[in-house]
């Protein structure tokens, strides 16, 4: 199998594929090139990315480019399907305890310490204010809410990406930091082997995972983490509250049949900690995942021993 | 008297043989203790956590259940999914 890996959207790719090497080679250069594009769309970093003139557009209607679209029609729906605990509209909260810029700034800055702008949370207004009109591609941002796509779309573009990269190669997978698609099976394997990264060493892994085609993808609290002033933070911020999240989960992975979906569920159910999870995963019947905990213990269902790999 | 004392004798001799005989027969014919080929309907339960863990963070429903982890060094050769 051939691998590539490159720095795109604040994170590590990789792009691994099975086939002729010359076919492989163009179809690296093709999900390179979307994931490139795809990450000038939807940074909110960047102050000429369509996602920053939506956001400023709010209060009246934006026309979108169909991939803006559908990653807003799946952020309305994967809110309503988490109970809220998704929630794409909290930006406010994200820049209040310091996340104002990329991670690479943040860590590059962090000896100065993140500015502290401690104040009152901001109204969070219902997602579902938010309208989509599909047929035309028009967006309409209720006036003072504002959007933060990175996750959900970080799992949308893997997905993307691997199609494109399919057609090049019989079996293939995109791992955008963890958020993975895969089309295929390697050669002469009946599963993907994916190792579970432990949360607190990156250098070791706590299990390893057989997947069939499909996603898998982890959220973290372990990783993007700065001080705001003498407080650590941390970027998973629980909607209910406009804090970060803090229950004894350290990350969550979610094996689903869509990476978004994976990357949504994942983080939902890490914020929803071990007393709300399991009751928030019957939302999604088509998931299985695995929790570790800050004593590096996995936690899961019945249905996600069926993808542990056993030597 | 005498006779009314064999007679007597030979009544007890007869119930306590039939008494024993009927226990016998009893056991013989009750259900057995479960045997190790019978154990193979217990294969689907999961172990039960080492004494050690704590319980802390153990989740409130009984559908999430401790999984043993197998923690060895990253290989280089295959995929991990990490959070970001």
């Amino acid at each position: 199998m051939q691998v590539v890996h490159f720095c795109a959207m604040n994170t590590e790719i990789t792009l691994a594929a099975d086939g002729d090497p010359a076919r492989i080679h163009q179809g690296f250069e093709k999900a390179q090139e979307y994931i490139e594009a795809s990450e000038r769309r939807f940074t909110r970093f960047s102050e000429k990315s369509e996602l920053s003139q939506l956001n400023r557009s709010a209060g009246s209607w934006f026309h979108a480019s169909p991939e803006m679209t559908d990653v807003v029609m799946l952020a309305q729906q994967y809110n309503e399907q988490t109970d809220g605990l998704f929630d794409p509209s909290i930006l406010s909260d994200m820049e209040r305890i310091g996340y104002d810029r990329s991670m690479d700034l943040i860590k590059a800055e962090e000896a100065l310490l993140a500015p502290v702008r401690f104040g009152p949370r901001p109204h969070l207004l219902p997602l579902k204010q938010l309208i989509v009109n599909p047929d035309k591609n028009l967006i309409h941002l209720p006036q003072n809410m504002r959007l933060d796509l990175g996750g959900i779309a970080k799992g949308w573009i893997a997905e993307q990406a691997t199609t494109i990269l399919a057609d090049y190669s019989s079996a293939c997978l995109v791992d955008a930091g963890g958020d993975m698609f895969m089309v295929g099976l390697p050669e002469g394997q009946e599963y993907w082997q994916i190792e579970l990264e432990d949360p607190q060493n990156a250098a070791w892994a706590l299990t390893s995972l057989k997947v069939p085609c499909g996603a898998v993808a982890t959220s973290s609290v372990a990783k993007r983490k700065w001080k705001q002033g003498q407080i650590s933070r941390h970027h998973l911020i629980d909607p209910r509250t406009g804090e970060p999240v803090e229950n004894d989960w350290l990350c969550v992975t979610v094996i689903a049949p869509h990476a978004d979906m994976a990357e949504v569920f994942a983080k939902a159910l890490l914020i929803a900690g071990p007393h709300e999870a399991d009751m928030l995963a019957q939302n999604a019947p088509e998931i299985a995942y695995l929790a570790v905990d800050n004593e590096g213990e996995i936690w899961g269902t019945l249905e996600s021993l069926e993808f542990i790999h056993v030597n | 008297m005498k006779l009314y004392k064999a007679f007597l004798h030979f009544i007890i001799t007869l119930v306590s043989v039939f008494a024993f005989l009927t226990g016998w027969a009893s056991l013989a014919h009750s259900l057995k203790p479960i045997q190790p080929a019978d154990q193979k309907v217990l294969a689907g339960l999961q172990p039960l956590p080492p004494v050690g863990i704590s319980f802390a963070s153990q989740p409130a429903n009984n559908r999430i259940q401790w999984i043993p982890a197998s923690p060895k060094p990253r290989s280089r050769s295959v995929f991990a999914t990490r959070g970001s």
